[in-house]
């Protein structure tokens, strides 16, 4: 091996350090018109009317656009279609997009877009899912508030709960989570020399997007062309559209480049959020430790659209046990629409809250059964050959155990140290937490395509619609297509995320382009070293059957010397030799009613082990350490793969101590708080191999799992430290005082 | 995006008094900018006119005369942070601004401007309250010297008229004897708003271990900076024992409640104000000064 | 009419004073290496160092560089000479999605050049102005830790 599993230098470092990296804001364009959106200051509302008379009075303004002025279909939407791009006649949060101004300068347009007077009926608004699934519950889309019912059912829950010695049961809180992507939301948008509508942007899946903005303007495919601009950060929040049909829409009404930007501000407001679950999670376990049975309730606020609100439902449902084997299993997760901002995906769709539940769960059946927190997990942990709660069977790659079994040493040693602080005030505390994680989109095909040629020349072409949004995918497929096709990384030049030249790859999420798309890249290198061998048999005159390739080479079976390079039979052949590749991993559709089936082809596992420091004069909880321990299969390309544990760890220490959106309040980074550099604890990211048969030289995914156990570590070393459990997130200042003041009370 | 506005940048007091004293509330004044231009941005505020004070060469001056320390109001935090004299003399200040913000925020925003935006949560001002701080005044219509605590009227709100610039903030040099301690809590370590702060300046008896003077200034809890005379009084002439703090600490929780009346945060707020004030106390006791 | 040294060339532009540092360079020069990440100094993706200390360019009135020196990522480093750090970062992994990375040089440029010999707890304190979301912090320390001389 040669290629993978090396750190090299990432392709796209060099002109990201030099600044001259284009994002969305930094596009070249010359005098482009620029966009303003007018948003809804209701969360629930009809709209009357939209007087724009005064905004067009502004100097340099060009036109304001509204929903009459789409020609196409006015609604978007990863799985349901039901978010307008500008509101029909009615708005359902905060924010809504109400109008597009449109002038020939930011300045105009920001004035105009103030001058725009919207008449507002208002409607009841519903901001609890609670309230939103009653019957007599305002409407927020037609088709009712409830957008999505899913269980999972396996064995005879009442049986497993009669089996258990020790049954508990709690209800677990999380918050809206920003993606908090470094880059505000920009763009540009022009005809191309083909004259394709051609939208350059941040985004996480430019396939996506092409097909909106071709549906919204009713439009050919082949007549919208989508570009991935450099991508600051995405996190699952660049996978819906943001600023695409806006753009696009103006480009198709005046003919004019255009330009828009976010603020930060607008940013906080419009883009989709963490879903916020409620999970009543009942546990049973024997005395010895086994888990005999759990059930779950979910309930999620998807807000005012749809977005990924089902996948998030059916995703924390499935992974709602943990990696544990349980025997028996009842569980069922709602999503309701409300007049809240809308969510969608964020790293890890659902399961960083379920974790949390599941992995408070398991501390308090250890604590109650006097049993230690590494070994009741390992106990339970699933193995190969187990059973999943939707029957599905583990074949290989289950890590789980392997990563608690490292762990545990370390536990050990910690436990033995001495824990007591010199300051009175401050309480130690430790706590492990796991995880699983299903790689690739759940129960559906998702499939990934990609081409590979090279021309008489010698030049070797990779062509992948994956988006690159930061995790370093550009780098680790041309290492998987380096090391495939045996000619050095520098060769292969990467065609990337432009609809104009690539085929769809699929999203930039559920941590599957290395797994999906990796796949989809060795397949079409194994169908271009096909038609080299066909091309060097005749070449050579030697029967097909007696040529293989390897290195970079045809080499003849029959005679050790004989051989000729990929470049040569190219050169010589004078044909452009391609191959084209596919892969969707073998999965089977889910059950309506129980939920059964094969979502996943593979899963990634991991534990961290957190170290906390409380101030329990304070609540002021300081993280000082974080071991996490990963089964990614194959590490590619291993300082990747800890970059990614080491900025998961840091997240998810957001998500556990800090941070929560709150719909409809001015948010900038003054109240939205993300850790900084002084807030992070040391991290010791440790990888663990169990190979995956179907991987891409083993690999599985690693991007949204090393945010998982982060927050429940964090909470159980709080819990251990306090004596106290929190039930909510974040646990903040005020959350973790009043718990320290309730263990006092006992 | 701020819209537009003139620019002056006058070289002496006198010019900028009189700019200012032309333009009076269609002018702001413009030091560091680090919360100035954030209004601008935000519309909160739309000067016709922005006069910036850093081109006049007393605003940023720091010296010592007759046991007074001066600091411009043009000085940067990051100037106080890293000045010996104030290391030595009022080393409660350097602590508290060497936390405001982030470094790049350190390195523009001014002792001037962190005072006159009048932030229940400004670092600056807690500090400057137990070092006696005054605040030079000046405009067309003379020099005044104003005690700081008289400086403030309401959440960011001043008592500064339009056409005033502050000139300097001025103290006393701290006795070697006197200690001080400083305590903030936030939400998190960098980059953060104060939760709570309380700076403490504290003499202690010679040969004895009684407390002869007791400094307490609290931020971020009541609607103005505010001294907490109830707990300075009860303490003065006892010893600095936990029994003692125990109550002085109720009587500044007291005092906050009594100033900003009870809150959703009080819960939180009551325990912990009177922790961190015990900690800030025993900062000044464990520390040199 | 505003003059400063930028990137150690004097520049003179016709500049409205309500345009920000920021926007000056983005807009005014085309240097759109310098990022705009929240517009109020509170992320540090706009960092720049004036007249050697790092400051947020969204927060700095155009008029105040006059008679100044600016520097920005633009003059930090090229392709055929990189700046240690620079190296550095590359090597150590510090760049995932690279918006934050301009400013968190220039941040730790400004370290550097004053403190060639930071503690661990120095190079956090110097670049907790500079917020990241992808790396955590850790693989930047790493890199400017590795350049200490």
């Amino acid at each position: 091996m040669s290629q993978v599993g090396i750190d090299i230098s990432r392709v796209d470092a060099l002109e990201k350090t030099l600044g001259i990296a284009k994002y969305g804001a930094d596009l070249p364009i010359s005098n482009p018109l620029y966009l303003k959106v007018v948003r809804s200051p209701r969360p629930h509302a009809k709209i009357l009317r939209i007087d724009t008379d005064e905004a067009m009075r502004v100097q340099g303004i060009k036109r304001v656009f509204t929903a009459k002025d789409i020609p196409g279909k006015n609604l978007v939407g990863t799985i349901h279609k039901d978010q307008p791009v500008l509101a029909q006649d009615r708005v359902r949060y905060v924010g809504d997009a109400v109008a597009l101004v449109c002038a020939e300068t930011l300045e105009s347009a920001e004035e105009a877009s103030k001058r725009v007077n919207v008449t507002y009926k208002d409607l009841p608004p519903v901001f609890d899912p609670e309230e939103a699934l009653k019957i007599d519950s305002p409407l927020i889309h037609e088709k009712g508030n409830l957008l999505l019912e899913f269980q999972v059912v396996k064995g005879d829950i009442q049986r497993g709960f009669k089996e258990a010695d020790l049954v508990i049961e709690n209800t677990y809180t999380t918050s809206w989570v920003d993606h908090t992507y470094l880059e505000p939301d920009a763009g540009v948008a022009y005809f191309d020399e083909e004259g394709r509508i051609t939208v350059v942007c941040p985004t996480q899946n430019v396939h996506y997007d092409q097909r909106e903005v071709a549906s919204v303007l009713s439009l050919p495919l082949d007549q919208v062309r989508v570009i991935q601009s450099a991508t600051g950060g995405g996190f699952g929040g660049r996978l819906d559209i943001t600023v695409q049909c806006f753009l696009a829409l103006v480009v198709f009404h005046l003919r004019r480049p255009v330009k828009i930007l976010y603020s930060r501000e607008e940013v906080f407001q419009v883009t989709s959020k963490r879903h916020p679950l409620k999970i009543r999670y009942k546990s049973g376990a024997k005395k010895d430790g086994t888990l005999t049975a759990v059930e779950v309730d979910i309930l999620g606020d998807t807000g005012a659209y749809a977005s990924y609100g089902s996948t998030v439902a059916i995703r924390s449902a499935i992974h709602a046990t943990g990696p544990y084997y349980i025997p028996h299993v009842k569980v069922r997760s709602r999503m309701a629409y409300t007049n809240n901002s809308w969510s969608g995906a964020m790293r890890g769709f659902g399961v960083p809250q379920i974790a949390f539940a599941h992995e408070s769960q398991m501390d308090l059946l250890a604590s109650v059964l006097k049993i230690d927190p590494i070994e009741i997990r390992l106990k339970n942990a699933l193995q190969t050959g187990s059973s999943t709660a939707t029957g599905q069977t583990l074949t290989a790659s289950v890590g789980v155990g392997e990563t608690l079994l490292k762990i545990k040493d370390q536990w050990n040693r910690l436990n033995q140290m001495k824990r007591d602080s010199e300051k009175p005030f401050i309480k130690r505390g430790i706590g492990v937490a796991s995880m699983w994680y299903g790689i690739g989109n759940t129960g559906i095909a998702n499939p990934s395509t990609a081409q590979i040629e090279i021309d008489p020349e010698g030049a070797i072409r990779l062509f992948t619609g994956v988006a690159d949004i930061g995790q370093g995918s550009d780098t680790v497929l041309l290492q998987l297509a380096s090391e495939s096709m045996g000619v050095p990384l520098e060769e292969i030049r990467l065609i990337r995320a432009d609809t104009a030249y690539t085929t769809d790859a699929g999203a930039t999420s559920a941590s599957r382009q290395t797994y999906i798309s990796g796949n989809a890249i060795l397949h079409a290198i194994k169908n271009l070293k096909q038609e080299a061998v066909k091309e060097a048999s005749q070449l050579l005159g030697i029967d097909e059957k007696d040529l293989f390739y390897e290195n970079g080479k045809v080499k003849s079976r029959l005679c050790l010397t004989t051989s000729i390079p990929l470049k040569e039979v190219v050169r010589r052949s004078g044909k452009i030799l391609r191959g084209e590749g596919y892969f969707d991993p073998e999965t089977t559709a889910l059950d309506p009613k129980t939920g059964q089936g094969v979502p996943y082809a593979t899963y990634a596992f991991a534990t961290h082990l957190a170290e906390v420091e409380v101030d329990i004069e304070t609540g002021k909880v300081k993280v000082k350490r974080v071991i996490a321990c990963h089964d990614v299969g194959k590490a590619i390309h291993p300082k990747n793969v800890m970059g990614q544990i080491i900025g998961g760890v840091v997240m998810g220490m957001g998500f556990a101590l800090m941070e929560e959106y709150i719909p409809g309040k001015l948010t900038s980074f003054v109240n939205y708080l993300i850790p900084t550099s002084k807030d992070i604890p040391e991290i010791i990211p440790m990888i663990v191999e169990e190979r995956e048969p179907t991987g891409p030289y083993g690999a599985k995914g690693v991007g949204e799992p090393a945010l998982i156990p982060s927050a429940p570590a964090i909470l159980n070393a709080l819990a251990d430290a306090i004596g106290e459990r929190i039930f909510r997130l974040p646990a903040n200042l005020e959350r973790v005082l009043e718990a320290i003041q309730k263990s006092k009370q006992r | 995006m701020i819209p537009p506005f003139e620019y002056k940048t006058p070289k002496t007091l006198q010019e900028a008094c009189d700019l200012l004293w032309d333009y009076k509330e269609r002018a702001k004044v413009i030091a560091g900018g680090t919360d100035l231009v954030i209004a601008l941005r935000n519309e909160s505020l739309r000067p016709e006119v922005l006069i910036d004070i850093t081109h006049i060469p007393e605003l940023r001056m720091m010296r010592v005369e007759n046991g007074m320390i001066f600091i411009g109001g043009g000085i940067t935090h990051s100037e106080i942070a890293s000045s010996p004299l104030i290391h030595q003399y009022g080393k409660v200040l350097s602590d508290a601004v060497s936390e405001i913000g982030s470094p790049q925020i350190r390195n523009i925003g001014t002792i001037g401007g962190n005072i006159v935006n009048a932030s229940p949560a400004g670092d600056s001002i807690p500090p400057l309250l137990v070092l006696d701080a005054f605040a030079t005044v000046v405009s067309i219509e003379g020099k005044k010297e104003v005690s700081l605590i008289h400086l403030f009227e309401s959440p960011y709100k001043t008592t500064l008229k339009p056409y005033e610039i502050l000139l300097n903030v001025q103290f006393k040099k701290l006795p070697s004897r006197m200690r001080t301690g400083f305590v903030r809590l936030a939400r998190r370590e960098g980059m953060a708003i104060a939760r709570m702060s309380v700076a403490i300046a504290l003499d202690l008896e010679s040969g004895g271990n009684r407390i002869n003077e007791i400094r307490i200034a609290v931020g971020a809890i009541t609607p103005t900076p505010q001294r907490m005379s109830e707990a300075e009084e009860f303490l003065k002439g006892r010893l600095p024992d936990e029994e003692s703090l125990q109550k002085a600490s109720f009587l500044i929780s007291d005092a906050m409640i009594k100033r900003s009346g009870i809150r959703p945060s009080t819960s939180y707020k009551r325990p912990v104000i009177e922790a961190l004030f015990k900690r800030a106390v025993r900062q000044a006791l464990e520390g040199e000064r | 009419m505003i003059r400063f040294l930028l990137n150690g060339k004097e520049v003179q532009v016709e500049i409205p004073p309500h345009w920000t540092l920021l926007r000056l360079l983005r807009e005014g020069l085309g240097l759109t290496g310098t990022k705009e990440g929240c517009g109020i100094g509170e992320c540090g993706a706009c960092t720049v160092l004036l007249d050697g200390k790092p400051v947020n360019s969204c927060l700095v009135l155009a008029p105040k560089v006059e008679g100044k020196e600016v520097q920005t990522i633009e003059g930090m480093g090229s392709r055929a000479s990189l700046h240690p750090l620079q190296k550095s970062f590359i090597e150590h992994g510090a760049i995932q999605c690279g918006f934050c990375t301009p400013g968190m040089l220039m941040a730790s440029k400004a370290l550097l050049d004053r403190n060639p010999q930071p503690t661990r707890e120095e190079i956090k304190e110097a670049i907790s102005g500079n917020l990241c979301r992808c790396t955590g912090y850790q693989q930047i320390i790493e890199a400017i830790e590795a350049v200490k001389k």
